[in-house]
């Protein structure tokens, strides 16, 4: 039997004393364990020198960038920089060549699925089902996700005045952009990708979805990470900004550095990148 | 979570069990009405003759019905669901991704055996007030091969459709397509009878593959 | 999700296993498609005036007499050689003789002693419906007619099903089976052959054995059942394999059957059984055609790897002549596929209607 030789005791421990020391370790130790590993992760997506092609065509090499939690961070760049390629990794929809993609401190390629459920993912041009009415959608959606809150999404569909019994497809890009980003908002997840959410929307519906998008995730402090095409909406939504070029990161700062007085998001980013 | 998954297949896919449980209802309504016209018209003695001696059953309609009804359930089905990619939505659901798509492949694979099963009752039933019980089974051995080649091609074509590369589609259907052909062999009664086993091991082999495809689909082969 | 997709590279293997499958089945076929078969066997038949079999063979679209010893003969020999198979070619000619080792010819005798029968493994090896219609035997009209039932059988015994009303007549179903009991028959029925055509000029009835291995033989006279055991002396048979009836234009027989041990029998009109005096014959595999006349049967048989040829005397049947011609060695297209795909995969096949995965 080991002694102790410490400030405490010099006695040998009994048998019983250490049957309860384990057992106090055991019952604590997992639960503690899962805790401290989630309180302390302080990066929601760590995205490690991952390298992917498409065939022989390199889309990037040894990329890598982090998001921390609670920021909004966006990603631009040019058509065919790999923007989607990168939603794609991060939704585990591809297995990068090269690298490792971790979202809330898991491996995209073996995250166990339940944690899906909290992460909130909005495919380019708020792809839903089409043939589900408002009231189906929201039945559908909602045994699979545990903090489901049912008065979110209901609550913006009144503001939009659709109707329950409305059929998706026959409703407009941007009236399926709000029900896309009530999904989410019902689903009240911890970390939001979002496919370029401007996509096929006009200026109105992008200002109301940045608008509840930006409120939505400043209550609940949310993570998110975005593309989108059109550069002007970000200023008002994202706090750090990555401009990417073909095959690698232009810029990564937040956004605050990128626009002066004289100078628009939009304009560093044409500076950077060029005109296109 | 399973409840959910159905309901969307349900809504999905409503209208088109609507449209085939008509067409099966029509068809074999007119086979039997067909089969009773004949009957009246030849007389009945005659016709039992004819079924016995010559070996002809008058289902020959019959044939391809369950395996059109398998192939456009397998294009209601997973079309929209490739359209835009739309499959990531149910592989993002925070549930086993083998277990959602098995889950949509064995509700349209339980929705076939529904329907199938109605055209033996309906077979059957009415068979058997004009037939002798030996020329009913006889009838139900001969349509069997058809309605599991309905069966696999369901899946043939759901490994099909859900496959991500076009080059390995076209792989895929040079192997599907004969596999299907397996369950046509033949236009004569019952001689199937030594197939069945290996027919049934096939549709549980062919059950595997549109798993495949999603899983090539998860490895970003695209 | 890493473990449970462990499983995927199963059904890899299970595609290459399915490309195999498709390969193996298909590949041949192609091939047999693009480079067709084209052997063909000889129509032959005995000739009773040369006592050798006369073989008829199309080359480059020019039938061909030929003997096995190699003799040509003109299409005019050939007739002469055969006077009971060209007959009729014969009569227009006016050279048919007036008489044949002592029996004086006409037309109408050669016709009724005239016989043909012809069946294959094809035919044989498929499910049975498990109905027979028997026909009235002595309805006293010369056209045949259809029985207003059919028949099924049962464990304990034949069972007459009426169309009309799809239920089963008890009266005459116990009948029936009272009949064949009281001639010592056994129940169930292990073999059964009928031919429930009307097309043809009188009814045999049904040749069927019972559970103690003997044969029988049953007909509808007049409405009610006509039964009799047929006499298997001098023939050492323990078990039956296939069972024919035949009705003749001489009616001298009833029906054709093969024992266990694949031996030929004749089953006489007046119920007594002939041997016929061929090697063997299993219905199982061989296909067999019979061309009889007064003196002569000729009896071809196809095995997978022969032609065999024999003649028996049409009275007492036993051989008169025999010729086994061994198939010609595979072509070199066959020899070349055999090497390139020497595992093949077949569903269908030439000696059964029933779709079952034969590797060969």
């Amino acid at each position: 039997m080991q002694k102790y030789y410490n400030f405490w005791t010099y006695t040998i421990p009994k048998n019983w004393e250490i049957a309860f020391f384990t057992c106090i370790c055991a019952i604590f130790f997992v639960p503690l364990h899962s805790i401290l590993k989630y309180t302390m992760l302080t990066n929601l997506i760590e995205y490690d020198h991952v390298t992917h092609y498409y065939g022989k065509r390199l889309i990037y090499q040894d990329l890598s960038f982090s998001v921390p939690r609670g920021r909004i961070l966006g990603l631009l760049g040019k058509n065919g920089t790999g923007k989607t390629t990168t939603i794609n990794i991060l939704s585990g929809f591809i297995q990068p060549h090269a690298g490792t993609c971790r979202l809330l401190g898991y491996d995209t390629r073996t995250m166990p699925s339940k944690e899906r459920a909290r992460i909130g993912l909005l495919l380019e041009g708020h792809v839903q089902y089409p043939f589900m009415t408002i009231a189906q959608i929201e039945r559908f959606y909602a045994p699979f996700f545990p903090k489901w809150n049912k008065e979110a999404y209901y609550e913006l569909m009144r503001l939009l005045k659709v109707k329950d019994y409305q059929i998706l497809s026959q409703m407009s890009n941007g009236q399926r952009s709000q029900v896309a980003l009530g999904l989410l908002m019902a689903q009240d997840p911890e970390l939001l990708i979002l496919d370029d959410f401007s996509l096929g929307l006009d200026p109105g519906y992008r200002r109301l979805f940045v608008e509840y998008l930006r409120d939505f995730c400043k209550r609940g402090e949310k993570t998110v990470f975005l593309t989108s095409h059109i550069i002007q909406d970000l200023e008002r939504l994202v706090d750090d900004c990555i401009i990417m070029d073909y095959g690698k990161i232009l810029k990564q700062c937040p956004v605050s550095e990128l626009i002066t007085p004289e100078k628009t998001l939009e304009d560093t980013f044409i500076d950077l990148t060029g005109k296109y | 979570m399973l409840r959910a998954i159905f309901y969307k297949e349900w809504l999905k896919l409503r209208l088109f069990w609507g449209l085939a449980v008509v067409v099966h209802i029509a068809l074999i309504g007119y086979l039997l009405l067909s089969l009773r016209s004949t009957l009246l018209a030849s007389g009945v003695v005659e016709t039992w003759a004819t079924m016995i001696g010559r070996d002809i059953l008058m289902i020959n309609q019959l044939t391809y019905l369950p395996l059109i009804t398998g192939v456009c359930l397998a294009l209601c089905q997973w079309l929209p669901e490739m359209q835009a990619k739309r499959i990531r939505l149910t592989l993002h659901l925070p549930i086993d991704n083998q277990l959602s798509i098995g889950a949509m492949l064995g509700c349209s694979i339980i929705g076939l055996c529904l329907l199938f099963g109605l055209d033996a009752v309906l077979l059957a039933g009415f068979g058997q007030v004009w037939l002798p019980r030996e020329l009913v089974w006889r009838t139900f051995l001969t349509c069997l091969p058809w309605y599991l080649g309905g069966l696999i091609g369901y899946n043939i074509v759901s490994w099909w459709i859900l496959e991500p590369q076009w080059k390995i589609r076209c792989v895929d259907i040079l192997i599907g397509a004969p596999l299907v052909a397996l369950c046509f062999l033949t236009t004569q009664p019952a001689c199937y009878i030594q197939m069945f086993p290996w027919l049934i091991g096939l549709l549980l082999c062919t059950a595997c593959l549109p798993l495949y495809s999603i899983y090539r689909f998860k490895l970003g082969k695209q | 999700m890493r473990t449970k997709q462990s499983k995927i590279p199963t059904i890899q293997y299970l595609i290459i296993g399915l490309g195999i499958i498709v390969c193996v089945w298909l590949l041949p076929a192609l091939y047999r498609l693009v480079a067709p078969n084209t052997s063909r066997t000889p129509f032959v038949v005995y000739s009773c005036l040369d006592s050798s079999f006369i073989q008829f063979e199309t080359i480059n679209k020019q039938v061909q007499y030929t003997d096995f010893k190699g003799n040509t003969f003109t299409k005019h020999e050939a007739d002469s050689l055969l006077p009971l198979f060209a007959f009729r070619q014969l009569v227009a000619e006016g050279r048919l003789p007036d008489s044949l080792f002592g029996v004086a010819l006409t037309p109408k005798l050669i016709q009724q002693n005239a016989f043909h029968f012809k069946t294959s493994p094809k035919q044989l090896n498929k499910p049975a419906v498990g109905l027979y219609t028997l026909l009235e035997s002595a309805s006293g009209r010369v056209d045949l007619q259809l029985p207003p039932d059919v028949f099924r059988l049962t464990d304990k015994g034949i069972e007459f099903i009426d169309c009309e009303t799809n239920t089963v007549n008890k009266a005459k179903s116990l009948s029936f089976s009272r009949e064949l009991e009281k001639y010592g028959f056994v129940f169930p029925v292990q073999l059964i052959w009928g031919n429930g055509s009307t097309r043809k000029d009188y009814d045999n009835g049904f040749l069927l054995t019972d559970s103690q291995n003997r044969l029988f033989q049953l007909k509808m006279v007049k409405g009610t059942p006509w039964v009799r055991a047929i006499k298997t002396d001098g023939c050492t048979i323990t078990g039956y394999k296939q069972l024919f009836t035949i009705e003749p234009a001489n009616r001298q027989l009833v029906g054709l059957v093969v024992s266990d041990d694949n031996q030929l029998y004749a089953v006489r009109a007046d119920g007594s059984m002939t041997h016929i005096g061929i090697d063997s014959y299993d219905p199982q595999t061989m296909q067999i055609t019979i061309i009889g006349d007064m003196f002569h049967w000729t009896i071809t048989e196809y095995t997978a790897t022969d032609s065999r040829y024999y003649a028996v005397d049409a009275r007492t049947f036993e051989q008169v002549a025999r010729a086994i011609i061994p198939d010609p060695a595979p072509a070199i297209k066959e020899r070349i596929m055999r090497y390139v795909l020497p595992v093949r995969l077949r569903f269908t096949s030439w000696d059964t209607q029933l779709i079952a995965p034969n590797f060969e």
